[in-house]
């Protein structure tokens, strides 16, 4: 960042900074500080209270500093100003976009298909959407994949969390929904990349790894180190299948 | 134990680990993967051992540590290869190398440098090793003197001295971002009376906020945001030859060799302080006591040599607190804290006693990792080099999914995940603002340590603050906190910048060293 950015941006955390020490002050004075907790006569030096409420202390004061330090330096004049000048087309630049691309695909993975899709499902969705959004270098691209993405993962959170009835009749209702959301983004993929020979082949690739490192870590974390994966579904069964009918 | 006794202990390890065919496999593998974890641009040596921790969940403890240094050594190493090939520092401890290091490569003397880089590397890990053999047992049968008030003030000293290095701006941001690191320790109920804090009801967060999660967040989410946020930019290697070990030239570099060893072990003993400052502040040294200054920044051997067996003597300095005092001397090895205490070693002073033949052991694994960094960077050169050819956005995709499957396999909760991202999102936004997350984590790990050490210091003296100036080493522990605070006011500043007005170590070019002098007030 540069040095007034940097000290805009300082004057809005000291603000953010005071008020969450605060509020953890706040907290802290509801836990006890006096009388008897579970049996044990408190007093205020052993009490659960004393140290959230020096960190708070410490937080609230060190926002001040900073506060008086960005104030000092302009930052709350270059905040004002930057209030002021603020435009719709400097907010959605490249690096936003491209920040709220990764935000969807991280967000996604952790809150929406890693609790609900079989672990190799989630996996390769995520990579295949985040190696083929950023692989390319092509900005437009990158908006397409990731407008396609989100609205997959609209409709799956829809249907899945909204209609889970919908789809009661199929085993593993979640993973073929799921299926059919990495088969659609492959579809959508290699469409785009139709008619660009060199993006094409990225997007092959990209779909390679997306398979391929899920059914490593899959099997690797499974079958080896005998850990639990956060959810096992379609695919794992699978893998079970074929593994006993291997090795036993 | 004696000294004779360790030594018989760090030899029977030795035989141990280098007994099973497994473990020398595994040794191999991990110094490979933590130079290509080095070497990769984004990808960092703290991230490297975070994701490693999980796999070694399993093994034996002494196996963990033996993966886990590996990983270290390797990854600390591996930095100068990007730096040395494609003027990019794979890792921040690696800047200093591509100074000299990149000029080398540019006059067809890539082998040369990256032979010097390996035998100063490990001239570096084996001085740091030594220290850690020598130091350690007599730092733990120092602190078991310590009471609970030396135990709080040198928590506190910890994160505040590595707020106040670590920070490129206002060093009360380091403080802040270690202040932030004790609130989330704060979350769960606390020790002595179970009191639930910050839980909001969440039946997940009784339990407190597990350290690797949170450290996985904060070190993996960071650097995949940071790398997938640029446009792809096309790496350029410079030819690689012959890599030979240079021992002839390195002897003419002995001296700067130890007296950067020496160096990376002091800055690497200071909390949260990691190798980057240690290679830094060796390279400012040698070209200061140079006869040919002028010749650093054009391939001068020196400025390599310097670097590289700071930031590996660092790693021996950053074991010795982390071991004797349970206070990580550098971010891989906060990471290796938590890797500890998942093993169940509670680092600390009372370790000699409850496991009196893990510090040999750890000496062990140490040397196996510099012996497997030397034998893998003498071999596997252009092996690993072709790894790096793999597109950044590529590998940062799949650390992705490994900072989830890891985050989720130590506890086997995907609560922890739900945490791991908003801590990565916090630690990222910190940095943007250039906050150190170093503090963060530190406090992260050294807040319950403080907490409960606090309240057990003001229940024995029933209140009473006065044992802080009764003893000795609570008051220099306090006398230095309150010092490293006060230093920060500015009228102090300007008086010490009166006091020591020296020529610049280093020039304009070396901003890091500069922007540490010039912080802001």
């Amino acid at each position: 960042m540069e040095e007034k950015e940097l000290r805009r941006a300082d004057f809005l955390t000291s603000l953010i900074l005071v008020a969450f020490g605060a509020w953890v002050l706040r907290e802290a004075f509801k836990m006890p500080l006096r009388g008897s907790y579970a049996g044990v006569k408190n007093v205020w030096y052993v009490s659960p209270a004393l140290f959230p409420i020096i960190v708070g202390v410490f937080i609230v004061f060190l926002g001040t500093l900073l506060l008086v330090h960005a104030i000092r330096s302009g930052g709350a004049a270059f905040f004002v100003h930057w209030l002021r000048q603020v435009r719709l087309q400097k907010v959605v630049s490249e690096g936003n976009l491209r920040f709220l691309a990764i935000l969807l695909a991280l967000g996604t993975f952790v809150y929406l298909l890693i609790p609900r899709v079989d672990f190799f499902l989630a996996s390769a969705l995520f990579l295949l959407y985040t190696i083929s959004a950023f692989y390319m270098e092509d900005i437009d691209l990158l908006k397409r994949f990731a407008k396609f993405y989100a609205l997959g993962s609209l409709l799956f959170a829809i249907i899945a969390g909204g209609l889970p009835r919908l789809l009661a009749f199929l085993p593993f209702p979640n993973d073929m929904l799921a299926l059919v959301f990495l088969g659609g983004y492959i579809g959508y993929g290699l469409a785009q990349t139709r008619t660009r020979e060199v993006l094409r082949q990225k997007f092959v690739q990209s779909i390679g790894v997306a398979l391929l490192v899920p059914f490593l870590l899959c099997v690797s974390f499974r079958f080896f180190l005998l850990v639990p994966l956060p959810r096992e579904g379609l695919i794992m069964e699978g893998l079970y299948r074929l593994y006993y009918a291997l090795f036993w | 134990m004696s000294a004779l006794a360790n030594l018989i202990v760090f030899l029977q390890e030795l035989a141990v680990m280098l007994g099973t065919p497994f473990n020398i496999v595994l040794l191999f593998g991990s110094v490979t993967l933590g130079i290509f974890f080095g070497a990769a641009p984004g990808l960092t040596a703290t991230l490297g051992v975070a994701l490693l921790t999980t796999l070694t969940y399993r093994m034996s403890t002494e196996v963990a540590i033996l993966a886990l240094l590996g990983m270290y050594v390797g990854a600390i190493y591996g930095g100068s290869y990007s730096s040395i090939l494609i003027n990019i520092p794979g890792t921040a401890a690696a800047a200093a190398t591509a100074m000299d290091g990149y000029p080398l490569a540019c006059q067809g003397k890539a082998g040369k440098a990256l032979g010097i880089t390996t035998t100063s590397s490990f001239i570096g890990t084996l001085v740091g090793l030594i220290f850690v053999a020598a130091l350690t047992p007599l730092i733990c049968r120092m602190a078991l003197n310590f009471t609970s008030f030396e135990f709080f003030l040198l928590a506190f000293f910890g994160i505040m001295i590595s707020g106040t290095l670590g920070s490129k701006d206002l060093a009360y941001k380091g403080w802040i971002s270690g202040f932030l690191g004790l609130f989330l320790a704060c979350v769960g109920r606390d020790q002595l009376q179970f009191y639930p804090r910050f839980t909001f009801g969440i039946p997940e967060l009784e339990g407190g906020i597990d350290v690797v999660p949170a450290l996985i967040g904060a070190f993996g989410i960071p650097q995949i945001i940071e790398v997938l946020r640029k446009e792809v930019v096309p790496l350029v290697f410079q030819e690689v030859r012959r890599v030979t070990p240079e021992l002839r030239e390195l002897l003419r570099h002995l001296p700067t060799a130890i007296r950067s060893a020496l160096i990376g072990v002091g800055i690497g003993a200071i909390p949260g302080v990691g190798e980057d400052i240690a290679a830094w502040t060796s390279y400012g040294v040698a070209k200061s006591v140079s006869r040919h200054p002028e010749r650093y920044g054009r391939g001068e051997i020196d400025g390599v040599v310097a670097s590289e067996s700071a930031n590996n003597a660092c790693i021996g300095g950053a074991i010795i607190p982390l071991l004797s005092l349970g206070i990580p001397g550098s971010p891989p090895a906060a990471m290796l804290l938590g890797a500890l205490l998942l093993h169940g070693v509670q680092p600390g002073p009372m370790l000699t006693i409850d496991h009196p033949t893990f510090i040999p052991k750890v000496t062990a694994a140490l040397f196996l990792s510099a012996f497997g960094m030397f034998v893998v960077g003498m071999l596997l050169v252009k092996q690993v080099i072709k790894l790096l050819k793999i597109p950044q956005v590529v590998l940062m995709a799949i650390v992705g999914v490994l900072c989830v499957i890891g985050s989720y396999a130590i506890g086997l909760r995907i609560f922890n995940l739900y945490l791991m991202l908003p801590i990565g999102l916090l630690a990222y936004c910190l940095t943007k603002m250039d906050y150190p997350i170093a503090p963060l984590v530190i406090g992260v790990i050294l807040g319950p340590m403080a907490d409960a050490n606090l309240r057990r210091a003001l229940m024995v003296s029933e209140g009473s603050l006065l044992p802080i100036f009764t003893r000795p080493v609570a008051l220099v522990l306090f006398l230095a906190t309150i010092f490293m605070a006060v230093s920060q006011v500015s009228w102090v500043k300007s008086w010490f910048r009166r006091l020591s007005k020296k020529a610049p170590l280093l020039s304009g070019r070396e901003d890091y060293v500069l922007a540490q002098s010039s912080r802001k007030e």
